[in-house]
């Protein structure tokens, strides 16, 4: 593999890993918004 | 009756990643990089991600959440409530039903062979086959398109395919919470353990030929990864890589309205949209860019390796792979772990393509879960015999093309034109950030405006010249196939004219209810 490879490989594993424990870690911390039970649908 | 909902937040991402995930994480993506440019690719690949891919996802979580509040969890009824002004804008949100349907026709059927081959696998039942024809012939007996010592008839293939099919009708007859979520947390993290064993094991292979020394994994990954510059310059690499990301993430089918559908009006939809592009991004590049290709380039070099990418997904995943897992010690148990790594990736996805039109049925027609599922189960039941019978005569094509592929660009571009031009961008913004753990960048509006539509509608009108126009012509059908074709069409623009039937008996029946009232 070319050095031009290696860099490909590393550069995007670490945007979509980087990408990925940012988003999980966010979500996990994230509190649930519904404290009450939803509201009836209005109808259209 | 009390409109379902998810079980939770972590239970939702879960379930739209799974569907994202299927069989083109594995096979698709690693073929498309190779023949477009390797690592180069990928340039390409994050910007459709960035301006495709991301969009698409926060638009369709942020109108299946506001349609779900009005009681819609299918396209007609969304548009409709968007745009109650325009009495012909329901009749495009048959698509989302639509597309799902016929791509459910067939993907149910090549997820049971993965059933199938899971089960060989442990049995050891194509031990004997030792190179690519006799896995071809294998697999091209089990298919029933010849008879060999192997298979005489569809005989197993019908078994599994009704597993299979039974599996997928409890799975959405259960629910959302108690079927789609709970498979899905399950079966997500099994599907992750299995890819990280496959990779493992494919990158400590390192040359298995002693006469072929440079038939190793680091030049495996050199065949996918190494950038060819030239291919940046090719409309043809761009194309791809944009149909790349929307294969893999499931936009543009309908399903991701649905599913955001079930959560509650002030649920996050902008990180969960987010989580679940990122999940798929970590099975595809890291996991599908790391098993098929490498472990293909150590056993038959580069120039197998171009011939085998070139014959296709189905010659990799069903043909070379359970000859190259053969190669290894307990070779039947990783030859089990791949295939159930994609059942896992298959089932996760032909759920979410069922749920539309059961919840089309649920929530315009009043029908309870178990009428609507047995009606979706019979329609399908039957629909689906059209790939198992023909899948030699080019219907299997037909019905990925209009399915998989039209109806998937033309749907996105619908949408995104309504949420940015005719919901307006300032209350689309609003409404993407109730709820909201992240705050989105700005520049998201311009581009949720104006970049992707135009990218859209550049897409469509090359794959209407490039692709459209010689399959509606039937240019490469041979004069055998071409009944056969024609039938396949008949019936989807049978089942697109049945779902347009019901659309307006719905809205005709609310017309006369209000009239009445």
């Amino acid at each position: 593999m070319t050095a031009g490879g290696w860099a490909f490989l590393a550069a995007s594993w670490a945007i979509i890993l980087a990408l990925f424990f940012y988003s999980l870690v966010r979500t996990l911390r994230a509190k649930d918004p519904n404290g009450d039970p939803p509201a009836a649908p209005p109808g259209d | 009756m009390a409109r379902e909902r998810w079980g939770s937040k972590l239970g939702v991402i879960m379930a739209v990643a799974g569907s994202a995930i299927g069989l083109g994480n594995f096979l698709r993506f690693p073929v498309q990089a190779a023949q477009n440019g390797g690592g180069a690719f990928l340039i390409p690949y994050f910007v459709a991600l960035l301006l495709l891919g991301l969009p698409l996802m926060w638009i369709e979580w942020t109108l299946g959440r506001f349609g779900g509040g009005f009681g819609h969890s299918t396209a007609p009824g969304m548009f409709h409530t968007l745009w109650n002004k325009n009495r012909f804008i329901k009749y495009f949100g048959v698509i989302g039903i639509f597309g799902p349907i016929v791509i459910y026709i067939y993907y149910v059927y090549i997820e049971s062979w993965l059933l199938g081959y899971s089960w060989f696998a442990l049995t050891g039942a194509y031990n004997d086959c030792k190179n690519q024809a006799s896995m071809a012939a294998f697999l091209h007996a089990y298919q029933g398109t010849e008879k060999n010592d192997y298979f005489s008839s569809l005989g197993p293939a019908y078994f599994f395919f009704l597993v299979t099919f039974v599996a997928n009708t409890i799975i959405v007859y259960l629910g959302i919470q108690r079927g789609i979520e709970a498979v899905c947390k399950y079966g997500l993290p099994i599907l992750f353990v299995l890819g990280v064993v496959l990779m493992v094991r494919v990158f400590t292979i390192g040359a298995p030929d002693p006469a072929q020394p440079d038939w190793n994994i680091t030049n495996g990954l050199g065949f996918l990864w190494n950038p060819d510059w030239s291919a940046l310059w090719s409309g043809k690499v761009w194309l791809a890589a944009a149909g790349q990301i929307f294969f893999t993430l499931s936009v543009g089918i309908g399903v991701i309205l649905t599913y955001a559908s079930y959560l509650t009006p002030k649920d996050d939809v902008a990180l969960s949209g987010l989580t679940a592009a990122a999940t798929n991004e970590v099975a595809e590049v890291i996991l599908g860019g790391s098993i098929v290709i490498p472990a293909a380039f150590a056993f038959f070099g580069p120039v197998g390796t171009a011939d085998i990418a070139k014959g296709g997904a189905f010659n990799l995943g069903f043909v070379t792979m359970p000859l190259v897992l053969q190669q290894f010690p307990y070779g039947n148990l990783f030859g089990f772990a791949w295939f159930a790594l994609l059942f896992i990736a298959g089932i996760t996805s032909s759920i979410s393509l069922a749920q539309p039109a059961i919840a089309f049925l649920e929530d315009e027609f009043g029908l309870s879960k178990k009428e609507a599922t047995l009606v979706f189960a019979v329609n399908s039941f039957v629909l689906c015999h059209a790939a198992i019978l023909f899948i030699g005569n080019g219907v299997l094509d037909e019905l990925d093309f209009w399915g998989g592929t039209f109806c998937l660009v033309l749907f996105a571009t619908i949408e995104t034109i309504l949420f940015g031009w005719v919901f307006g961008m300032e209350k689309a913004w609003t409404e993407l950030h109730v709820g909201s753990d992240i705050t989105i960048p700005r520049i998201y509006r311009w581009i949720i405006k104006y970049a992707t539509p135009v990218v859209l509608l550049i897409i469509l009108g090359a794959w209407c010249i490039q692709e459209g126009v010689p399959v509606a012509l039937m240019r490469n059908v041979s004069t055998e196939n071409a009944r056969y074709v024609l039938g396949a069409r008949i019936m989807l623009l049978s089942l697109l004219a049945e779902l347009v039937l019901l659309v307006w008996i719905v809205w005709r029946r609310r017309r006369l209810a209000e009239a009445q009232a």
